[in-house]
């Protein structure tokens, strides 16, 4: 099975994530367990944001990591760490899914204006919103398992075990998704 | 041939192989699969048309904004855990009671009863579940589940969190410590390692370079007795020489805090008078110390145990700071010195006559144990029955034991636990009552015999 580049596992220095995590598991050593959060806190408000969090995104990474604390015994080695962190995230995504609901009602009407405001010019910025319009055309499962792969850079593996459903399934609702987003870009094509 | 693939909430897709085209686009096909795909491409225009929209739909999502690094990130989610881990709750810290620990005999006797008893003496444990069978055995692993649970990540446990005094959080964490020790005991490979591991570490960053654990308060020799009680069983479970150095300094400060008279009191200063329930904390670990090959003291350890038969008066019954001295009545006392005396293996026990009387007292003490509410005196008592073992007493701590299972709180987040009734458990808490009855429930647990 191959696999992507990762773009939260590139360029790690020091202890592996297994290290680390299991000096927090017997010790409660917090400088791995900060060493950890630095590792991971790009990846984890990028992750929050492109789920719809937005603006708490870094306060539903923290709760990630609170949770990581608390459920640190339970952490075994032979599972990935960044694994056990994204079924974490999961559960905070999906905590936080009437809050977001009602945040996507605001963020929708901002971009509104937005778009009326700047319909005319394409910028780097105006590619991040037609992306993040793209994403909300799709339910959440399919939502998860397209930014855990492309912006995560999960393999279908490491979904399947974050989500806590069969790697068949993964490939369905990757699939699904990407057609469901080809719609979208078409139409949001033809739009501009 | 191509058979349609219908999609979710889009067009069908003519071909039965389309979900490859997904995962040959993310690079999630294995290398025959890829070659595979690959051959098909060349036959199948729907499956091409595919792979370039995906592709494309993965370089429009690939416009995400960067997310900058926080430096300040960690550390103030590290606060946020401390916060959360302390469980600081302003209505339970506003009901603490301050000030010293109070200087009465029945405290004393109490704290003896806890720590001193675990370990010290012999106790001769049954089979695998003791007197109370698999209700006290369920009652300690609860009981020990809380108190794992309510662990800081220091090590430590947060007395003024359960309405216990702070100044004794080195004793309270020390009773809590015995508590898993004694449920590891000889194996060292029980569930909760990690905890008396940790519980460990705190205790001997609270050492100073007196040898001395816990703050310089009244009740230091408490804090100071406990903890090395705990730190030589902590010895005898792991075998770690890093604990023999540490373990020398805190009985090298007992050996220099002995009084003239040859027990131990509040603060060494002129005039200063001994009494029996600091001093069973100390006599507990210098024969700890001695038994496990750590500090030899038979010096100070004679002296003390001489001091210790002079609290006894001729109906068996042992004083607070001379004999027949019962500022708060003899029960915990005699419970404590029946403990220390008919524990000790060696010559300084008790002498036929004089052992046949403190049974006599400590069978009356046993006959109507719960007159009162006192965790301390219960967990002495019980491990002062186990030590003498007869079988009028073994009886005893049947009921004992199954009368402590039934006392526990069974609901919410304190199930499991003893609620913080009865003498001391202003000083205490709720971990007080917890770890002290635990302790009592473990007497007769194993026939492990502990000295």
């Amino acid at each position: 099975m191959g696999t992507l580049p990762s773009p939260d596992t590139a360029a790690r220095e020091g202890p592996a994530d297994v290290e680390l995590m299991l000096r927090v598991k017997a010790h409660d050593d917090e400088q791995a367990f900060a060493a950890i959060m630095d590792r991971y806190q790009v990846p984890l408000v990028g992750f929050f944001r492109s789920m719809g969090l937005v603006n708490d995104a870094p306060d539903a990474a923290q709760d990630t990591f609170l949770r990581l604390y608390r459920y640190r015994r339970r952490y075994e080695p032979r599972a990935s760490l960044r694994t056990f962190i994204y079924l974490l995230a999961r559960q905070v995504c999906t905590d936080a899914s009437r809050k977001r609901v009602r945040r996507d009602r605001m963020i929708e009407a901002f971009r509104q204006e937005q778009a009326d405001e700047t319909a005319q010019t394409r910028s780097p910025v105006d590619d991040a919103f037609r992306a993040e319009a793209l994403l909300r055309e799709l339910p959440e499962a399919m939502r998860l398992v397209v930014v855990m792969n492309i912006y995560q850079g999960l393999c279908y593996e490491e979904i399947a075990a974050a989500l806590e459903i069969p790697i068949g399934t993964v490939k369905s609702r990757m699939f699904n998704a990407m057609a469901r987003l080809r719609e979208a870009l078409r139409v949001q094509r033809q739009q501009t | 041939m191509c058979k349609d693939n219908k999609l979710e909430g889009s067009a069908p897709v003519s071909c039965s192989r389309a979900e490859e085209a997904a995962g040959f686009v993310r690079g999630e096909l294995s290398d025959p699969e890829r070659a595979s795909f690959e051959a098909h491409l060349g036959d199948c225009g729907a499956c091409r048309t595919l792979v370039s929209d995906f592709r494309e739909v993965v370089g429009a999502l690939g416009a995400r904004p960067a997310v900058a690094f926080d430096p300040a990130f960690a550390a103030r989610t590290l606060a946020k855990l401390r916060e959360v881990e302390a469980g600081s709750e302003p209505g339970i810290l506003l009901r603490v009671r301050k000030g010293p620990w109070p200087r009465v005999a029945g405290i004393a006797a109490g704290l003896l009863l806890v720590a001193g008893a675990v370990l010290f003496w012999r106790i001769d444990r049954q089979a695998a579940v003791g007197p109370g069978g698999n209700g006290t055995r369920q009652a300690v692993d609860s009981a020990l589940a809380w108190l794992a649970r309510d662990q800081l990540p220091s090590g430590a446990w947060n007395s003024a969190r359960w309405q216990g005094q702070k100044e004794y959080d080195v004793a309270l964490s020390s009773m809590a410590l015995l508590a898993f020790l004694r449920h590891d005991g000889v194996s060292g490979t029980g569930v909760h390692a990690d905890t008396v591991q940790r519980a460990v570490a705190y205790l001997l960053a609270q050492q100073d370079a007196a040898g001395a654990f816990g703050p310089a308060c009244d009740g230091r020799m408490y804090n100071h007795g406990l903890a090395t009680v705990a730190l030589i069983e902590a010895y005898r479970w792991s075998g770690a020489e890093s604990l023999r150095a540490p373990i020398g300094r805190a009985i090298g400060f007992i050996r220099e805090e002995q009084l003239e008279s040859g027990g131990w009191g509040y603060a060494k200063r002129v005039g200063a008078e001994a009494n029996t329930s600091i001093s069973v904390w100390q006599l507990y670990a210098l024969n700890l110390a001695q038994e496990s090959g750590l500090a030899e003291s038979p010096a100070v350890l004679g002296r003390g145990m001489r001091w210790l038969h002079g609290m006894v008066d001729g109906n068996g019954l042992f004083g607070y700071e001379r004999a027949g001295d019962f500022p708060n009545g003899s029960d915990t006392l005699t419970a404590m010195g029946a403990f220390c005396l008919f524990g000790n293996r060696r010559a300084l026990g008790a002498e036929p006559a004089e052992a046949a009387k403190i049974e006599q007292a400590l069978q009356a003490v046993a006959s109507h144990w719960d007159r009162e509410t006192d965790f301390y005196r219960w967990f002495f008592l019980s491990h002062a029955i186990q030590a003498r073992g007869t079988p009028e007493l073994r009886a005893s701590l049947a009921r004992i034991q199954e009368s402590l299972v039934g006392m526990r709180s069974l609901a919410g987040a304190t199930a499991g636990t003893w609620d913080p009734k009865g003498a001391w458990s202003s000083v205490g808490g709720r971990l007080y009552t917890t770890a002290m009855a635990t302790l009592a429930l473990q007497a007769g647990s194993r026939s492990t015999k502990i000295m």
